[in-house]
């Protein structure tokens, strides 16, 4: 048994022995749990992922005459301002209002830890007390009273491994995902995690001192969505984004998703006694997560197997056993980095550990939203949809639109299954165009929703892809109806 | 497949025959290449050109008895943005891009075969198409 004074003064005196949650997992396996807690007295952790939840806390100081800002740009990204005069926060999904997915939070951020300079414009209705109506300035990290990183939710346990079942492709927080399980993404660092390497909680609590973008940072909470029944445990985490690096906070873009950063976390584990030794040495193999389906877009996204993180990190997994290429969406590399950054801080007697106040709560989940409505679904709007196969004429399909008084006609093979869609218009150009043949004018890659989508997904595909109806398939891929964009009014 | 840009001087076209004999030349190959882009001016033909690997050396060591100034190009490049995230590496059908063993993406481009998926998956915008 080892108490943090002891392990400080060792840091003081420069004996202290520190190793990587990676290299702890060979010493607990050749020396067992009881050896090791002996030898080892600090197991270093890391992570470096997207993480949504996060921003910064930035306060300007006075202007002259004062302002009390009601709107902030910080290079042309909206920042949240609800507090005193000149205080604010950047979030890092928040885009460029003239930029979108090309610049957002994340970018200001980093772009203040480099050093560089930032425009910014601030906007007020005027007080007798805050005169000034407008302000443009531009200022550098220097010129700030604060600039506190403090993000709600940071360095997930774990998280999920994310596929797509659909034909087309997506674009998600997850990254890009290619239709038909072409591909598979997973997040999060595994046996270097830092809440995996302590899942009761026992050392990360409030006032765990923590490496955070590259300089010093605290926890200060449970993060939002904290969900330790599930394995899912987060963090709330806050350090001065004076002392950090541009090299450990990155701004990103996920394409069609928007802007966030990449941020780096390693969180020291200090091996008071056996058990969390045992537990520090925690391999990738132990280490479970699901694959889930992020072609349909539901809030319980379907499960469609477990993984660990070995597997994960071996570059395929199997699904509906296909082989299926995965990789990671955070930085591996650099998540070993920053365990080994903070293993030579703790060992130059640069950084010593603090013994939390308070622990995290171990027994909460994560509850969905209430929600003032009911779903409804397609299956309630569908309307018998009037189908033809691709040897009929066209002058047949012309003859159906005109006698069901309908737009749409899904083309269905031998057994009903959707093969195309031929509208109206489809008709009217092949007319002009003198086409004969119905495969001639018909679209074959169909856009189709099914009975169990709600409303809003159907009406969002019609509204992306510029179209005014979808054919409505079952399991079969059968066509079983059809919804057109008045049904959803 | 690899990318080459073709620059042909006016020396190497002055007159008719020359030219003749530089076309028969590069059809004795029996190569089948994608013209990716094709542009004039008064000093020179610029052509950039997609060719199978294996036949990269043939065509270049054809072109080259012409005088004709030749710069190869992998289809993409990962310039120093790259923040090691792998995001790329599920797209890649081909293992062009991959892993090491400190888990830094690389690339190899004799692997690469130009069909871009990585392109636009970048968070950091760190993979370039080289057209």
């Amino acid at each position: 048994m080892k108490t943090y004074e002891e392990i400080n003064n060792k840091i003081k005196n420069g004996d202290v022995i520190v190793v990587t949650a990676e290299e702890m997992i060979k010493i607990v396996e050749e020396n067992g749990p009881e050896k090791a807690a002996e030898e080892i007295d600090v197991v270093t952790t890391g992570t470096f992922g997207a993480m949504c939840s996060s921003g910064a806390f930035l306060n300007f100081g006075h202007s002259d005459p004062p302002i009390k800002m009601e709107h902030v740009w910080l290079n042309g990204v909206h920042a949240y301002h609800g507090n005193a005069a000149v205080d604010c926060y950047i979030g890092v999904t928040r885009m460029s209002d003239k930029r979108p997915f090309k610049y957002g939070g994340g970018h200001v951020i980093e772009d203040l830890v480099q050093g560089k300079p930032i425009k910014l414009r601030a906007t007020s209705y005027t007080t007798d007390c805050y005169p000034l109506d407008e302000v443009d300035t531009t200022f550098t990290i220097e010129d700030l009273n604060q600039a506190i990183l403090c993000n709600p939710r940071n360095a997930y346990q774990r998280y999920v491994c994310a596929t797509n079942s659909t034909n087309r492709t997506i674009y998600t927080y997850m990254g890009k995902l290619l239709p038909n399980f072409g591909n598979a993404t997973f997040s999060g660092a595994g046996e270097l995690s830092p809440l995996q390497n302590d899942p009761d909680y026992e050392t990360i609590g409030i006032g765990t001192r923590i490496f955070l973008g590259g300089g010093i940072g605290y926890v200060i909470g449970e993060g939002t969505q904290h969900n330790p029944r599930n394995g899912f445990g987060t963090l709330f985490v806050k350090g001065d984004l004076k002392q950090m690096s541009a090299e450990y906070l990155k701004g990103v873009t996920f394409k069609r998703y928007g802007t966030t950063m990449y941020i780096g976390i390693g969180i020291p584990i200090p091996i008071l006694n056996p058990g969390l030794a045992k537990k520090t040495g925690i391999k990738d193999e132990e280490i479970f997560t699901d694959i889930v389906d992020y072609g349909i877009p539901r809030r319980d996204r379907p499960i469609l197997g477990k993984v660990s993180y070995k597997e994960l990190k071996s570059g395929n997994i199997k699904i509906n056993d296909k082989k299926v290429r995965v990789s990671s969406l955070s930085s591996l590399y650099m998540a070993k980095k920053i365990a080994n950054e903070l293993k030579k801080w703790i060992q130059e007697g640069r950084f010593f550990l603090t013994k939390p106040v308070e622990r995290l709560p171990t027994d909460t989940s994560f509850k969905p939203m209430k929600m003032a409505k009911e779903i409804k679904f397609v299956r309630a709007v569908r309307r018998d949809a009037f189908t033809c196969r691709l040897n009929d004429s066209i002058r047949y399909v012309a003859n159906l639109i005109l006698k069901e008084s309908t737009n749409h006609v899904p083309v269905v093979d031998e057994k009903d299954r959707l093969i195309g869609i031929v509208t109206s218009f489809d008709i009217t150009k092949g007319l002009a165009l003198d086409k004969t043949r119905l495969d001639e004018i018909i679209t074959k890659n169909v856009i189709y929703t099914t009975c169990d989508e709600p409303i809003e997904i159907a009406a969002r595909k019609m509204r992306i892809n510029k179209i005014s109806a979808l054919p409505v398939v079952d399991k079969d891929h059968k066509v079983i109806g059809i919804v057109s964009a008045e049904d959803l009014i | 497949m690899v990318l080459i840009t073709l620059n042909v001087s006016p020396s190497a076209m002055g007159n008719i025959e020359d030219y003749a004999k530089l076309i028969r030349r590069v059809l004795d190959l029996d190569i089948s290449f994608n013209i990716i882009q094709f542009s004039t001016s008064p000093k020179s033909v610029n052509l950039i050109i997609e060719v199978p690997k294996d036949k990269v050396k043939p065509l270049i060591t054809a072109l080259k008895e012409y005088n004709i100034i030749i710069e190869k190009k992998e289809p993409i490049n990962i310039n120093d943005q790259c923040i090691h995230c792998g995001q790329c590496i599920s797209l890649c059908s081909t293992g062009a891009l991959y892993y090491d063993e400190e888990y830094k993406v690389c690339y190899d481009p004799e692997k690469c075969i130009g069909c871009l998926l990585c392109v636009d998956s970048c968070p950091r915008e760190a993979i370039q198409e080289n057209i």
